[in-house]
């Protein structure tokens, strides 16, 4: 893979939140504005490019039955800097909005799932990249949404009012308007998934996990 | 027992290192970090005291309230501020910010950390006005870095000392649909008036 496909990849065709689904709580939780959301990206996108560059850098050293606990270890550095980084030089508002998120950013599954499924295989530079922009990828998401909620819940961007005296709509700012835009996204993702393939001529087939045969909700409501 | 001494061994390497990294960092973020943490309070103490306070210095807490001393350019006393705290607003711990005269008037008063729900407490909690693109833009001034919130202006020029509530004659304002939000103000700045009450009693009893 070239070295522009590492990077693009983790940003479009496998971004972490609306193709990999992976790291939602987070993503629920700051996106409440487009501030918390480029915040909370940029974090995990030093964290990701840091620790995929020490995995893959020691990978030959770490022993199979260890690697997680190393892993660990290394993602756990990476996000103990990032949070006295951001302690000392970020803006205090921001740093008690995001609060508990950062420290957690340990076991967002994004971190570790790149260090197991990519870095531990890849040479330093692609699995570099591969962080960068898988992180990149997930800053642009929770900035989509992050942009969306604020907008309709105040009629700002960045905290700078675009349409003055907006209504206002503040159940977007709350974890119910995280559920709701997150699945307007997904959804609009799906479809372009579907027409993408309708257009080349395939037929469309639902992912495994996603099928009737995995999932036995009606089965257990046909049963009673 | 070859193979585990091998994984503890690697592992513990592991963490030498990461230790190592840590206590680098912490080393160089340690002085920016304690300022950053100044800073922040006295930007907040600076919105709630006189503007010719030229140097703050923290007391001793009491009772959960901080209180800060308000110096001016020749280091005379000029007023106080106080921090006090309600465990019960809607999403747990809200801090009030009072500045005080020296005789205990009620100079402003905002919140200085909360997790409010947005849009309901934060009408009690907030005093924010944003700014619009079109007005920078238009390079338009800056904004009042204290606007006014008729609930949290409702304490100012009251006197400490006794209990204030929602009715009778020292009567404050409160948000209706805002209640405990309201009421979480109201706790806090009643533990400052109590704590100023107990203050000013122990430093009569030193002077005796």
């Amino acid at each position: 893979m070239s070295s522009f496909k590492t990077l693009s990849n983790g940003i479009w065709r496998e971004n972490p939140v609306f193709i990999l689904m992976l790291g939602m709580c987070p993503t629920l939780a700051v996106s409440s504005s487009a501030k918390n959301a480029l915040g909370m990206g940029l974090a995990t996108t030093f964290v990701l490019a840091g620790s995929n560059l020490v995995v893959s850098l020691s990978r030959k050293w770490i022993p199979a039955k260890v690697r997680i606990p190393c892993y660990i270890v290394i993602i756990a550095t990476f996000v103990t800097i990032v949070e006295q980084l951001m302690k000392a030089w970020a803006p205090p508002e921001l740093n008690h909005t995001l609060g508990i998120f950062i420290p957690l950013i340990v076991v967002n599954c994004i971190v570790l799932g790149r260090a197991e499924a990519f870095a531990s295989k890849n040479g330093i530079f692609a699995s570099f990249l591969d962080g960068v922009g898988m992180g990149l990828g997930f800053s642009l998401a929770l900035m989509m949404l992050g942009a969306v909620r604020e907008f309709i819940a105040d009629g700002t961007l960045f905290e700078l009012a675009v349409i003055p005296s907006w209504p206002g709509i503040h159940l977007l700012k709350t974890p119910t308007g995280a559920f709701i835009v997150l699945a307007l996204f997904l959804a609009a993702s799906n479809q372009s998934k579907i027409r993408k393939c309708r257009k080349s001529g395939m037929k469309y087939e639902t992912p495994e996990e996603l099928s009737c045969r995995s999932c036995n909700i009606c089965k257990l409501i046909t049963e009673k | 027992m070859k193979d585990i001494l091998k994984l503890c061994l690697s592992l513990g390497f592991f963490c030498a290192v990461s230790g190592i990294a840590l206590a680098f960092v912490n080393q160089i973020t340690a002085e920016p970090c304690r300022r950053a943490e100044e800073a922040e309070r006295t930007d907040k103490l600076k919105l709630v005291l006189p503007a010719e306070t030229a140097e703050t210095q923290v007391e001793e807490a009491g009772d959960g309230v901080q209180f800060f001393r308000a110096l001016d350019a020749e280091g005379k006393l000029l007023a106080y501020a106080a921090e006090g705290t309600s465990n019960n607003g809607f999403g747990g711990e809200l801090r009030v910010l009072a500045g005080l005269s020296t005789e205990g008037r009620i100079l402003g008063v905002l919140v200085s950390r909360h997790s409010e729900t947005p849009g309901i407490g934060t009408q009690v909690t907030d005093r924010k006005l944003t700014r619009s693109l079109w007005e920078i833009l238009a390079g338009k001034a800056e904004l009042d870095p204290f606007p006014p919130n008729a609930c949290l202006d409702s304490y100012a020029d009251k006197t400490l000392g006794g209990t204030f509530s929602f009715d009778g004659a020292n009567a404050v304002l409160s948000v209706s649909g805002a209640t405990i939000t309201s009421k979480a103000v109201l706790t806090a700045v009643n533990s400052i008036s109590q704590a100023w009450q107990k203050k000013n009693s122990s430093t009569v009893m030193e002077e005796k």
